[in-house]
């Protein structure tokens, strides 16, 4: 009589464990499991042909996963990174090119030496609560951000750590960061130990929070404070309830300072996963779901050939690749590394996994940056040329048709949070002879145990790219031989990583960028495999403007309208 | 009596120590630290990793670890890793709508199954009882979520007669029973549609059973109504048997909650319990499976009592 209960179980874990795990490589910054796809460029026509332009009143139920918390100052994790904007601004805030625009900034200027900031603050901005915004906002809040008992914030406080007093302010040695001064109520000037080109799009972008709220709060205990569910921000929308696991709703917010938001109200709902949301869009209770909730790539015909339905494929924020741990002599050859990668059919794998759905990015730097290099060398399917290079690093086939060279079988194993490409890889490797033996885990039993101790061989995971405000944000964790996990170590991408910041010439930036992009790709210490499109699927009756990655999508919430 | 209960609700505390030590320590066995998820600690050097950890409490030694969970669980000041709201408060939250879905299920199963049961014992072998006993196999194999999905796509996606998501409408907030009706109606359907199932087969049994019992016999013969001799001989005598299966089956409601709540969108226990479960929530899943346990002891307990109800020679006096 309990058949049902432990069979039932099973299937809800499964329908759970991928939605979880989602919501939990959001830690990551933005892993991305569901294999969904579309070339950026093969969207449909857009829904506004008929349009009769904005206007106001309306509201939109969105699907988006839901953050733990909406206080932006203790989670530097992708559910909080996008939900956040509803509420609150930064100083700046990205432009399709992820450029900083001004805004509660109107405007700054920048010493010769690249290193002091003055920010002119506007004077038109007050908190949802009434209360005006402030220069004592700003310092508040990057302190709060800096702050020594602040440990879950600890990474944003890193944007800040170049700031003139930062360092000691964070080890308790000082009351207040003293790079950040207070010039009077609306001029906020900083300076920095060192020139920092992301400081105007990653520092400057940090939302800001009121001082009034929060200036009491125990810092240790900023999660478990009211304001953390109940955001007082400066931001489009007011929250109006937030019920757990249900829906966060919020209401357009009458002052808000870059203009009322066209639709009255937004509806958040949580949905278990995104098959479910698309029967939620179908059946029309969602009205629009897209980022880190894309359209599962199965129902992507059937979101095109819905007459009701805009189906949107926008480029994803997820690397698909497979990491190389060079504690494994095997590969520190790079003509190992390089023949792995000519044994790869990209292609083969974009069709039959992704649908075609995916571009090919072979390199850290999300395409929508201005930063990012489009034609990387890519060793790419030529079984030859990977023979080749076996044979010349010595490895010749034994009797079970395995690569050996010097009584080792090129055999090896691949720890994967990954469904799809990582028994697809396997396959293709066979055929010359390579082992690669697929392990696969969940991401909680494979992120710290395994990937972050620097335990794996070979590790089929995502670069999340694209979801942080500069180029420069995944290198320095994945790349840089101070802080990855594969003990990759090149002193050119060591040094390229550091320049890259360090001037604030844009030309000179790219350049470096360039540089470290066409480096990795000769050194193969990743193997980028694909960027699986995210696919927004949009009622008709919501017009939401296109943007060029879901992230600046959901930026523009004030933009969005009811046309009907 | 009353002395009779309070020793079983002593006998369950060192149940719920020895369940709550179980839990902690696979805890502890998972892998994965729960402080990793938080942040992406990639870009934290091991100190403030460290740090990080502190902030959870889980620098501390295992046994103050588990002192301070438990201690915190009673008095509401154990709070969630990720939300930071205090763990009682996110289960007092869920509780309600789980509670709902689940009792209305049970009693509506509780309903369904007696009354198929008991009606197909009348003829054993007949068509009806075959039929039932094909129903039965097929309620019981159907998997939830198929049988989820299928209701919602006919009534709420076909038909369009009942909604596809959630407690409430969507963007209302708030307790408003009468708008909530037609959101219980099909996850309240397909929490009785199985257990209706288990408990009709066991009741055309316990109805079976006692229906050639030769007391029931002997009632007939007597000259009884038939009415009378049903409900008085036959389903009095076999509410044993019955009281025992929706005591043991009420249990699974929070097993079935989950998968009914991911999919009915609706904000209960089973939700907050899955969620907690693999995101390391370590403070959440204590607490859940604590609840649960205390639920099944107390479904336990509730059935003895309905025992005594039952049948008058298992009352103690």
């Amino acid at each position: 009589m309990n058949k049902e209960a432990p069979m039932s179980s099973d299937r809800a874990t499964s329908r759970h464990t991928r939605r979880q795990l989602l919501r939990a490589s959001a830690a990551l910054g933005g892993l991305w499991l569901a294999g969904c796809a579309t070339g950026p460029s093969g969207g449909e026509a857009p829904s506004a042909a008929k349009t009769k332009g904005p206007r106001r009143g309306g509201q939109a139920v969105i699907y988006v996963n839901h953050p733990d918390t909406l206080n932006p100052a203790i989670s530097p994790v992708s559910t909080t990174i996008y939900n956040t904007p509803f509420f609150f601004n930064g100083l700046t805030r990205p432009a399709d090119d992820y450029l900083p625009l001004p805004d509660l900034a109107e405007s700054w200027t920048v010493s010769p030496d690249g290193k002091t900031y003055r920010f002119a603050l506007r004077r038109d901005v007050r908190f949802h609560d009434g209360a005006p915004f402030t220069a004592d906002d700003v310092k508040f809040t990057w302190e709060l951000y800096s702050h020594p008992d602040n440990a879950p914030g600890r990474q944003i406080g890193g944007f800040f750590s170049r700031i003139a007093g930062a360092r000691d302010f964070t080890a308790g040695k000082a009351s207040e960061i003293g790079g950040i001064k207070i010039v009077d109520p609306y001029t906020v000037e900083v300076t920095l130990t060192e020139v920092y080109a992301p400081f105007l799009t990653v520092s400057a972008g940090q939302m800001i929070m009121p001082k009034h709220v929060w200036k009491d709060a125990a810092v240790k205990q900023l999660g478990a404070h009211p304001a953390s569910r109940k955001p007082v921000g400066t931001g489009p929308f007011v929250i109006e309830s937030w019920t757990a696991n249900e829906s966060v709703v919020m209401r357009a917010y009458d002052g808000y300072h870059g203009g009322r938001p066209y639709l009255d109200r937004i509806v958040s709902l949580a949905v278990a996963d995104q098959g479910r949301g698309f029967d939620l869009l179908k059946a029309g209770d969602v009205d629009a779901m897209g980022l880190y909730a894309s359209v599962p790539i199965d129902n992507y015909e059937e979101l095109r050939s819905d007459p009701r339905l805009e189906a949107r494929p926008l480029p994803g924020l997820a690397n698909q690749y497979v990491e190389f741990n060079f504690r494994l002599p095997v590969f520190q050859d790079v003509r190992v590394r390089k023949a792995l990668s000519y044994a790869t059919d990209r292609r083969a794998l974009r069709e039959s996994l992704w649908r075609g759905r995916a571009t090919h990015i072979n390199g850290p730097i999300h395409p929508a940056f201005w930063a990012a290099k489009a034609d990387t060398t890519t060793f790419d399917g030529d079984a030859a040329k990977a023979a080749d290079l076996f044979a010349q690093a010595g490895w010749k086939r034994g009797a079970d048709g395995i690569l050996e060279k010097d009584g080792q079988t090129l055999r090896f194993k691949m720890q994967s949070i990954q469904t799809g490409y990582d028994v697809a890889l396997q396959d293709q490797w066979k055929k010359i002879g390579v082992d690669a033996q697929v392990e696969r885990m969940d991401f909680g039993s494979f992120w710290a145990p395994l990937y972050l101790a620097g335990k794996t061989d070979a590790a089929a995971l995502n670069l999340p790219f694209g979801l942080y405000l500069d180029p420069d944000y995944p290198l320095t964790g994945y790349f840089h031989s101070s802080l990855n996990r594969n003990k990759y170590k090149n002193e050119k991408v060591d040094a390229l990583i550091g320049q890259a910041t360090a001037t604030l010439d844009r030309e000179e930036r790219r350049q470096r960028y360039f540089d470290l992009q066409e480096t990795l790709a000769q050194d193969v210490p990743h193997l980028w495999l694909g960027v699986p499109d995210e696919i927004w699927g949009v009622r008709k009756g919501l017009v939401i403007p296109k943007k060029p990655v879901g992230y600046l999508t959901i930026r523009s919430a004030r933009e969005w309208y009811r046309d009907e | 009596m009353s002395r009779y209960w309070l020793g079983r609700v002593a006998q369950s505390i060192p149940m719920l120590v020895a369940v709550s030590l179980a839990v902690f320590v696979v805890l502890q066995l998972a892998p994965g630290d729960p402080s990793t998820l938080l942040a992406d600690p990639a870009y934290l050097d091991d100190r403030q990793r460290a740090e990080l950890r502190a902030s959870l409490g889980l620098d501390e030694p295992l046994p103050v670890q588990y002192v301070r969970t438990m201690g915190g669980i009673l008095d509401g000041s154990l709070r969630s890793f990720r939300t930071k709201e205090p763990t009682i408060a996110m289960l007092g939250d869920a509780l309600p709508v789980t509670a709902t879905v689940g009792l209305l299920g049970l009693g509506v199963a509780t309903l369904a199954g007696v009354a198929l049961g008991a009606y197909a014992a009348r003829q054993p072998g007949g068509r009806i009882d075959r039929a039932l006993s094909i129903a039965v196999v097929s309620a019981i194999s159907i998997p939830t979520f198929v049988l989820s999905l299928l209701l919602l796509r006919v009534f709420a996606e076909g038909l369009r007669v009942l909604p596809a998501t959630g407690i409430r409408p969507i963007g209302s907030s708030g307790i408003d029973p009468i708008a909530s009706i037609p959101h219980l109606v099909l996850p309240v359907l397909v929490t009785a549609f199985p257990l209706a199932a288990i408990i009709a087969r066991y009741s055309r049994d316990a109805v079976r059973e006692a229906l050639v019992a030769e007391h029931v016999r002997t009632a007939e013969g007597k000259g009884l109504r038939p009415g009378t001799v049903q409900r008085r001989h036959v389903l009095r005598n076999a509410l044993v048997p019955i009281v025992s299966v929706v005591g043991t089956v009420a249990p699974l409601l929070l097993g079935g909650s989950v998968i009914v709540e991911s999919i009915f969108g609706l904000p209960g226990v089973g939700r907050i319990a899955v969620a907690a479960a693999l995101q390391r929530d370590f403070p959440v899943v204590m607490t859940t499976t604590l609840f649960a346990a205390v639920l099944v002891i107390f479904a336990n307990l509730v059935t003895d009592i309905a025992y005594g109800y039952a049948d008058p020679r298992i009352r103690l006096r």
